[in-house]
């Protein structure tokens, strides 16, 4: 049954995405979208509930496969900690600062200023993402390749270091002040020296 | 030089910030400004072109004035680091996350999209308040209380360990992850255990025994 909406569903997100990064959400009504897609506003209900379904659908659908593939490079079997950590780390930032990805937590952001939106949408995806890479930190902590410590905080240090210089401008639209693959690596680096069990070059 | 245009450009200055702080950006008008003013429309606009330099101005004028009394606790003389860091934290956080200062920050960042407005003010803003932090670290490093290297990188680095999990989830308008000062204590021991050259700064306890007591944001 899936796969015989799933094309007109896509093509749904496709529309809908287009028009609220191109008005925000306040401006964008459900109205327009099924005029954009062509169906009626009566299709458009069935596979959304409300504008709020659907743009949650916009911001994650995309990114839920992409975000599994992120966490699938913290492969607790790898020896290789500094290289997963930076692979994750450049992959984790590729995603996030995607153009469309960009905007549309632009969007939620600003949205946040007058409804319980943004609360929402963070609970649908940063958290539930950090919490996936802090259970991963939980079971390095077990077999001895990071110091024991509390997983949930080594897990926002992690995203602390790995955005600094990067994700705030990009929001304000500006240049990054660091190279990518310089600042993950400066912000691998400096997680194990804080964080790996027998210092920064066990893993490498 | 308080001249007559001085005084009535500020005067227009505070009106526009309490209105901007009061009822967000989206919903103040030029209109509403000068009629709050006193003034006409023109008179107006011939201090401010639009309503985006308007705010822009106002917002300029905040952060130089608070980012100065922020900066000023980075005092170069006082040798317990691990102090003036906790306390630059603290204050850093709490200015950025008071209610208007997180409604400027989403109002510049859903303007990105449409103007340099976000340009602007990050390089008037975050930029050169970090530039700043990062002077006082470079001064650490030259007396040898924090491991020489890039004085920069570790500014954004203290930046990076002090909004985590406070700021991006502010910014959604979520319950923040971890209790600010816990945050802000966790942020800066991280951060002297990689960088402090000198005894005294070095962690509490050794690396190895470093557990949930020590700044924890608890195990869930």
């Amino acid at each position: 049954m899936r796969v015989k909406t799933d094309e007109r569903r896509q093509g749904i997100l496709e529309a809908a995405g287009g028009i609220f990064r191109e008005l925000g959400f306040g401006r964008t009504s459900m109205a327009a979208i099924s005029a954009r897609v062509g169906g009626s506003k009566a299709t458009l209900y069935n596979y959304f509930k409300s504008k709020e379904e659907l743009f949650a659908a916009v911001m994650f659908d995309a990114m839920e496969e992409q975000g599994q593939q992120v966490l699938d490079l913290l492969d607790p079997s790898d020896k290789d900690l500094r290289g997963a950590l930076e692979r994750f780390g450049v992959a984790y930032l590729s995603m996030l600062l995607g153009s469309e990805a960009l905007a549309n937590t632009r969007i939620a952001i600003a949205e946040a200023e007058s409804s319980k939106l943004g609360a929402k949408l963070y609970d649908l995806g940063p958290r539930p993402f950090w919490e996936a890479v802090s259970a991963h930190i939980e079971k390095l902590m077990d077999c001895g390749m990071l110091v024991a410590a509390p997983p949930r905080l080594a897990a926002l240090h992690l995203q602390g270091l790995l955005e600094a210089g990067v994700m705030e401008p990009a929001l304000f639209g500006v240049e990054p002040l660091l190279e990518r693959g310089g600042g993950v690596r400066a912000a691998v680096d400096f997680f194990l020296r804080g964080y790996a069990a027998c210092g920064p070059d066990a893993s490498s | 030089m308080q001249t007559k245009t001085g005084e009535r450009r500020r005067a227009i200055l505070d009106v526009a910030a309490s209105m901007f702080a009061e009822l967000g950006y989206e919903r103040v008008s030029m209109a509403a400004i000068a009629a709050r003013t006193g003034r006409s429309k023109a008179t107006l606009y011939n201090h401010f072109e639009s309503k985006e330099a308007l705010f822009a101005a106002v917002m300029v004028e905040a952060m130089e004035e608070r980012g100065q009394r922020m900066l000023a606790l980075l005092d170069p003389s006082d040798e317990d680091l691990r102090t003036v860091l906790e306390r630059f934290g603290e204050a850093y956080l709490a200015l950025l996350l008071r209610p208007e200062g997180i409604g400027a920050t989403r109002t510049v960042i859903a303007e990105t999209g449409r103007s340099d407005l976000g340009a602007q003010l990050y390089a008037l803003g975050p930029k050169r308040f970090w530039d700043e932090a990062a002077i006082y670290i470079e001064r650490q490093m030259a007396r040898g209380a924090l491991t020489a290297g890039s004085a920069r990188m570790a500014a954004l680095h203290l930046k990076g360990l002090l909004e985590a999990g406070v700021v991006e989830p502010a910014l959604f308008g979520a319950e923040p992850l971890i209790e600010r000062r816990k945050g802000v204590k966790a942020a800066v021991d991280l951060f002297l255990r990689d960088c402090a050259a000198d005894g005294r700064t070095k962690p509490r306890r050794p690396r190895a025994t470093h557990n949930d007591e020590n700044g924890s944001a608890g195990r869930h």
